[in-house]
């Protein structure tokens, strides 16, 4: 399978040879596998983990949707961040500022509180993929 | 006729103004390489964005998300996105101008209409008019990440959606050629999608394939087609704002390249035209002073 990521800033991943493709889908996990039917899929905050040529990838994704036909799977994220591009004390930080700031708010806030809650998710997600333990105060 | 110590003193001042406006000339070039290449590469995304957009809407109720209801047009606010800096010629007189005119018109038939002004040249044209600000958004355009595209575009949505206006527009320079920029004004909500949109005829080669590629094919759906769609608008509103900011960015730069050729061009002309009155105003000195002396001499034999 031929898999392809493009995020607002360019193309991430391009024509990458995959025999797995496990995509956090806003339903929950997605696991594509050669032969795949045709499908859309909107797609949530959570890591993206890739069977490429050189094993294992993993990428942080957020939102989005995934189109797969005829064995070919195109991304379209807001970011796409491959493991080993991920600034572990950035993320640290962000997710603790986001913890913060989404505990002195109210669910009442609506929209306000969800932006928060996704950068907590956000943040989680990014210190997961490049396999960094999240700090304790989460 | 000015002196020779006069002519001398203009021609070095227009000298100096020549360099300075070659070397902006030349760091506008380079500039606007750089948001040219921005632009191309968020183009894929925004293209495909907008593929799906239209796919999934085709045959949705418009009733599925707020963004897509039609209401009638009683307030409305523009986004007028100019430059930070001047010396780009027209650019952002044509921008504020057109902006004016249609606040004044109310052209859309509109009852009233906001501004939200993105650039400080807007600002500061609409500073002493006598028009209704919504919103100033400045330190934006020296670093136009996609994030804090986002947050203005997560402001004026969610102004809309809860009814503050009932349809939002943009008006900014379209880059056409890096010597060539159009004023646009695009309605950014509520999002309209259309099939017969001039923006698609633009990519019409590449979207018709797209189109036969589709044809016929049963996708699933996951976890709904509304579901996706509704999660995808909003996200289609940032990525339009933010590539008009892209092409508006990159239309400064081409502005600005072409004010400053032109600036340069003229400087040439006029210390061409200096040099010439300064040699005549040297040679018509030196015959004075040959005459005095030969006269001098005249006098004594």
């Amino acid at each position: 399978m031929k898999l392809d990521v493009v995020t607002q800033e360019g193309a991430r991943v391009k024509g990458m040879d995959v025999s797995e493709v496990i995509l956090p889908g806003i339903v929950g996990e997605m696991g594509i596998l050669p032969g795949h039917k045709a499908m859309i899929m909107g797609l949530g905050v959570g890591p993206m983990i890739v069977q490429g040529p050189s094993g294992e990838e993993r990428f942080a994704l957020s939102g989005g949707f995934v189109e797969v036909l005829d064995d070919h799977i195109s991304v379209l994220s807001e970011t796409c961040e491959r493991a080993a591009d991920i600034d572990i004390e950035r993320a640290r930080r962000k997710l603790e500022e986001a913890t913060a700031a989404l505990a002195a708010s109210n669910p009442g806030e609506g929209e306000a509180y969800n932006v928060l809650a996704a950068s907590v998710l956000k943040a989680t997600t990014r210190l997961a993929v490049a396999g960094a333990t999240p700090p304790t105060t989460h | 006729m000015p002196t020779l110590k006069q002519v001398r003193r203009r021609l070095t001042s227009v000298k100096n103004t020549q360099k300075i406006t070659r070397a902006m000339k030349l760091v506008a070039a380079a500039k606007l390489r750089r948001a040219q290449d921005n632009m191309l590469r968020t183009q894929p995304y925004a293209t495909r964005i907008r593929q799906v957009i239209w796919d999934l809407s085709e045959h949705t109720n418009r009733d599925v998300h707020p963004l897509l209801q039609v209401r009638e047009e009683k307030k409305a606010l523009m986004l007028v996105i100019t430059s930070d800096r001047g010396m780009c010629g027209a650019f952002n007189s044509n921008i504020n101008r057109r902006a004016e005119r249609y606040v004044h018109s109310l052209e859309g038939g509109q009852e009233e209409l906001e501004l939200a002004l993105l650039g400080r040249k807007g600002r500061d044209y609409f500073r002493r008019r006598k028009v209704s600000v919504f919103k100033e958004y400045m330190e934006v355009l020296s670093n136009p990440t996609f994030e804090r595209i986002a947050e203005i575009g997560a402001e004026i949505t969610a102004r809309f959606i809860d009814g503050g206006h009932d349809a939002v527009y943009v008006v900014y320079n379209e880059f056409k050629s890096a010597i060539s920029q159009q004023v646009v004004v695009e309605r950014l909500l509520p999002i309209v999608p259309e099939r017969a949109c001039p923006e698609r005829a633009e990519g019409a080669e590449v979207d018709q394939g797209a189109d036969a590629r589709l044809e016929g094919i049963e996708f699933a759906y996951e976890p709904s087609r509304d579901a996706i769609l509704s999660s995808m608008l909003p996200l289609y509103v940032n990525v339009r704002l933010y590539f008009a900011v892209l092409e508006s960015l990159a239309a400064e730069m081409g502005a600005r390249m072409t004010a400053m050729e032109s600036a340069t061009k003229n400087a040439g002309e006029l210390i061409g035209r200096l040099t010439l009155q300064y040699n005549k105003a040297r040679q018509s000195a030196i015959t004075t002073e040959m005459l005095e002396i030969v006269g001098g001499a005249e006098a004594l034999r």
